[in-house]
């Protein structure tokens, strides 16, 4: 990787610094934009668009390579603007209240990141990337959890994801949390209580993406869910740990991108992502189930795909603690059920009076990347030293053994056949109890409005009240001159 | 002895009682004299800033000794307001061709005293010829404002002058007193003595001064007259307001109670002013989020934004002045040009509901608009970053981080706002014609839309300018 360096107001900013924590998010990032890129050709309404992914893929690698703060920030935000026109320009006939949402959520983490970068470099005079002062860690801690979406900032991701059309969605998923994920690493990996929040964030997003009858929706739950395990694997405070993550997101960015892509697909032929209206879909478009399969087996830690490596590592890395232990089982559960019932009602349930009857298989340009991103997923998991050792160094026991195997296989088997049982259960939950978090936000912003609108008629008086406030203003300050 | 700190005043005033006699003859030559006056302008302008080794010039007329005569100064701080206003002002001139109709010759011949006022004002040295200065674009901004003779311009610009007299007549109050007490009107002089003026006296002119001044550049409370003058009036005019001349209130604050003051009088000015900054900022941007008018919101904006700019100084340190001046010349380019493509995407009429979906009909300004705008709001890479960095920094530097806490909601207030306006100018759900553009105005706004991104890149430069600069005048 070529490093550069040059002079920024009397800091010096060093770009394209590669090291043991960025490598695998530099090789994440550069295999996932060939296939995504390519998917995104068949939605994109305007040739910038792609232009614009390309700078933001370019931003994004710019944020994890920054050697300083403050060039760390410069990419963030650049991130944070390309990503935003993205999903206006996309969402632009449709709503653009998304694209607003979506821009203030991260606007308040970009102003949380300066102040925070502010506070460190003017307390240590350098832009060094380690050694945080105490003060600037609650700004960064805030910047890096809207961005990764961790609880009670996680609304953006269905807010966003759930609506833009899957060819700009298979482009930002795969950065834009994974950033935010970069940030926990590098800046506070010794963070107690991550653990719990990452595996707490784990289970929530399953049951959430349980509710959800809207394909886009649920995968976006499930990013969140992908996330607390990665973020679980850094609260392990271990290198092992670190490395556990870093290889979670490797996995999590081929099969989510994966499962973008079907969600895409699905919706190309259907004009619908309601999972209600779908079903049998296995006939029309079995390349699309192939794939599909691929992915939700990823997802759900099966053997032999990456997902499956990657869980296992996460597991050896958190086997010390029971509670953290216990709560990834529950999600790998709630996981296969979810994905379990969303194969059957898209794919292989009879539905006569489904809407799909002119469905058929996508095109190439839409199924090619599809079938790559599948093919690394199995690739990486049979050929699993590529992960372990090439990606980052990480030495386990012997992944394919008949323990592990037992220890990924029993929640899915317990998931698949607690299908029938619980989902309902889980659904009302997820739809009555939960959902009402979703909305906090776009009520705070509606209520900074309010603010804004009372501020306006307080300080817009009438002319004689603002002369008699200049005149009451310069007494006052003779007043109070000492 | 080099006539051009004189002759820069002359210029304008040249132009401006030329142009209504080149009109009479025909309204064809109106462009030649424009942008001969802009070159001519740009030209002595850049002649005065970088002909000489950057020194302080005195320049007495008619060659009196400074403490009776008439003199003016020529320092590094005139020197960064001189090129402030000057870009400013051509810029504002060249768009005005397109935007003001033939007719209004005697547009440019307030514009033309407005400019020569502005330069006096940064170039003069003694208190005297400041107020006659501060009453000459005093006199020429009002009209400028109300041009369109409409009820709500002619309003607008009523309430402004009433405001401006009201900050001029403390501004003399207080130049009564400082001769009465010491005998001489020169600044220097003045500000030798100020400190053997008795106390109370001297914390009466100081308050004035503060509050006079705070007028001009519009700090809350002191605000009121900014939303509707800088909103009604017509797009250039607002730039040139916005973007200039609030910014010569900044430089007599620099100069009268900050400069001349010490010791404890000095903390006092600089506690009274970071307070009042942080109120500005956060007034400001609440100010402008419950706006329903897309000019008001810039104009709330340049409130906000001159809270950041007081703020600098408030901090006292020397990177706390070069944050302020930075940011000065910053929102200069960015303000100017966020009022110089939206006066492009749309003519008349700038409530919500008549802009809606107005960006799409010149998709290139609309970018420009995007772009000042994003710098308004303070993200890399663009000049409005580089400034509050800077500003940011220099706060907690001097041990007051709650003042970078400041900047910061200052920054989500204004996204929150501007996200709104995009949402607005862009809405796919009408339909628009597009807009013609003619090339002159393209150009000035390109050049804004560049400025903004030079301010990022060429910061480390620009700011070691103002580093010289701002040493000199601590």
């Amino acid at each position: 990787m070529v490093s550069f360096s040059f002079d920024f107001m009397g800091y010096p900013l060093l770009l394209g610094q590669v090291d043991g924590l960025s490598m695998p998010f530099v090789v994440a990032f550069s295999v996932i934009i060939v296939p995504a890129l390519w998917y995104s050709f068949a939605y994109h309404r305007h040739r910038n668009q792609s232009i614009v992914s390309v700078l933001f893929f370019l931003c994004s690698l710019g944020t994890v390579t920054a050697g300083d703060l403050l060039s760390f920030l410069v990419f963030w935000e650049g991130m944070m603007i390309l990503s935003a026109i993205l999903i206006a320009v996309d969402t632009g006939r449709r709503d653009l209240r998304i694209g607003y949402r979506y821009l203030v959520v991260h606007v308040i983490a970009g102003a949380s990141l300066f102040l925070g970068v502010i506070i460190q470099v003017s307390s240590t005079n350098s832009l060094d990337l380690a050694g945080l002062v105490p003060a600037a860690l609650p700004f960064l801690i805030l910047a890096g959890v809207i961005k990764a979406a961790l609880i009670p900032f996680h609304f953006w991701v269905p807010d966003a994801y759930g609506q833009i059309s899957p060819g700009i969605a298979v482009i930002l998923t795969a950065f834009t949390t994974k950033v935010g994920v970069y940030a926990i690493a590098r800046f506070f990996p010794s963070l107690s209580g991550l653990a719990l929040l990452g595996a707490t964030v784990a289970v929530f997003a399953v049951v959430m993406a349980l509710g959800q009858r809207h394909l886009r929706r649920v995968l976006s739950y499930h990013l969140i869910g992908q996330i607390g395990y990665m973020v679980a694997g850094i609260g392990a405070l271990s290198d092992i740990g670190v490395a556990a993550a870093s290889l979670h997101m490797f996995s999590g960015v081929m099969y989510k991108g994966l499962l973008f892509m079907v969600a895409g697909s699905v919706l190309y032929q259907m004009k619908t992502d309601d999972v209600g209206h779908m079903g049998g879909l296995i006939r029309k478009m079995p390349l699309t189930f192939v794939a599909a399969l691929v992915g939700a087996a990823s997802i759900s830690g099966l053997p032999p795909f990456n997902g499956y490596i990657s869980k296992t590592a996460l597991k050896i890395a958190l086997q010390g603690d029971p509670v953290i232990s216990l709560l990834l089982t529950v999600a790998a559960v709630l996981t296969a059920m979810s994905f379990a019932k969303l194969l059957w009602d898209i794919f292989l349930r009879e539905k006569p009076q489904c809407e799909g009857g002119e469905a058929r298989e996508s095109p190439a340009v839409l199924l090619i990347p599809m079938l790559v991103l599948a093919g690394i997923c199995l690739g990486t998991g049979i050929h699993y030293p590529l992960l372990t050792d090439a990606l980052v160094e990480i030495s386990i026991p012997p992944i394919y053994s008949v323990g592990s195997l037992w220890e990924s296989l029993y929640p899915v088997l317990l998931g698949v056949v607690l299908v029938p049982i619980t989902a309902i259960k889980l659904r009302h939950l997820a739809r009555r109890g939960l959902h009402d978090l979703d909305f906090v936000f776009p009520r705070l912003i509606e209520g900074f409005t309010q603010v804004g609108r009372v501020t306006r008629n307080t300080l817009e008086g009438h002319l004689q009240t603002q002369l008699l406030i200049v005149t009451a203003f310069l007494v006052f300050l003779i007043w109070m001159w000492p | 002895m080099s006539h051009l700190p004189v002759m820069i005043i002359i210029w304008p005033l040249i132009f401006a009682f030329l142009t209504p006699l080149v009109d009479m003859v025909s309204l064809r030559y109106r462009k030649h004299v424009v942008i001969t006056f802009v070159v001519g302008q740009l030209v002595l302008v850049g002649l005065l800033i970088f002909g000489d080794s950057g020194g302080t010039t005195y320049y007495p007329l008619g060659g009196w000794a400074p403490e009776i005569g008439i003199v003016m100064v020529v320092d590094g701080l005139s020197r960064i307001f001189i090129m402030l206003i000057a870009v400013g002002t051509s810029l504002a001139m060249l768009y005005s061709l397109a935007d003001i109709p033939d007719k209004e010759s005697k547009y440019y011949v307030l514009f033309g005293i407005l400019i020569a006022g502005m330069f006096g004002l940064v170039l003069t040295g003694d208190l005297f010829n400041l107020y006659v200065f501060i009453e000459l674009t005093s006199l020429a901004s009002f009209p400028l404002v109300a041009i369109q003779r409409e009820g709500p311009a002619v309003r607008a610009g009523l309430r402004y002058m009433i405001f401006t007299v009201l900050s001029s007549l403390m501004v003399l109050l207080s130049i009564i007193l400082v001769y009465g007490a010491l005998g001489t009107l020169n600044m220097e002089e003045i500000g030798r003595q100020l400190v053997s003026i008795p106390h109370e006296l001297r914390v009466l002119i100081l308050a004035l001064w503060i509050v006079g001044l705070g007028l001009k550049v519009a700090v809350i409370p002191l605000h009121s007259w900014l939303p509707p003058a800088h909103a009604e009036a017509k797009s250039p005019v607002s730039a040139l307001l916005s973007g200039v001349l609030i910014k010569t209130g900044l430089y007599m604050i620099i100069r009268l109670p900050l400069l001349m003051s010490q010791g404890k009088d000095e903390m006092m000015i600089q506690f009274i002013l970071i307070n009042i900054a942080a109120v500005t900022i956060i007034g400001g941007h609440l100010l402008a989020l419950g706006q329903r008018d897309v000019k008001r919101v810039l104009a709330c904006s340049s409130i906000a934004h001159m809270g950041y700019i007081v703020l600098g100084l408030g901090i006292g340190s020397l990177l706390g002045l070069v944050g302020t001046l930075f940011h000065a010349l910053n929102h200069m380019a960015m303000k100017s040009g966020a009022f110089f493509s939206l006066g492009q995407m749309v003519k008349d009429h700038y409530d919500f509901d008549s802009v809606q979906g107005k960006g799409r009909g010149a998709p290139w300004m609309a970018a420009v608009f995007l772009i000042c705008c994003i710098s308004l709001i303070g993200l890399p890479p663009l000049g409005g970053f580089a400034s509050k960095w800077i500003l940011g920094m220099a706060a907690v530097e001097a041990g007051q981080p709650i003042y970078a806490g400041v900047i910061a909601l200052g920054t989500f207030l204004s996204g929150l706002y501007y996200a709104n306006i995009f949402r607005i100018l862009l809405n796919p759900d009408v339909s628009v014609e597009s807009v013609k553009t003619r090339w002159l105005s393209a150009g000035v706004v390109g050049v804004t839309g560049f400025l903004c991104v030079v301010g990022f890149f060429a910061a480390t430069w620009i700011t070691d300018l103002i580093k010289i600069v701002a040493i000199g005048i601590l």
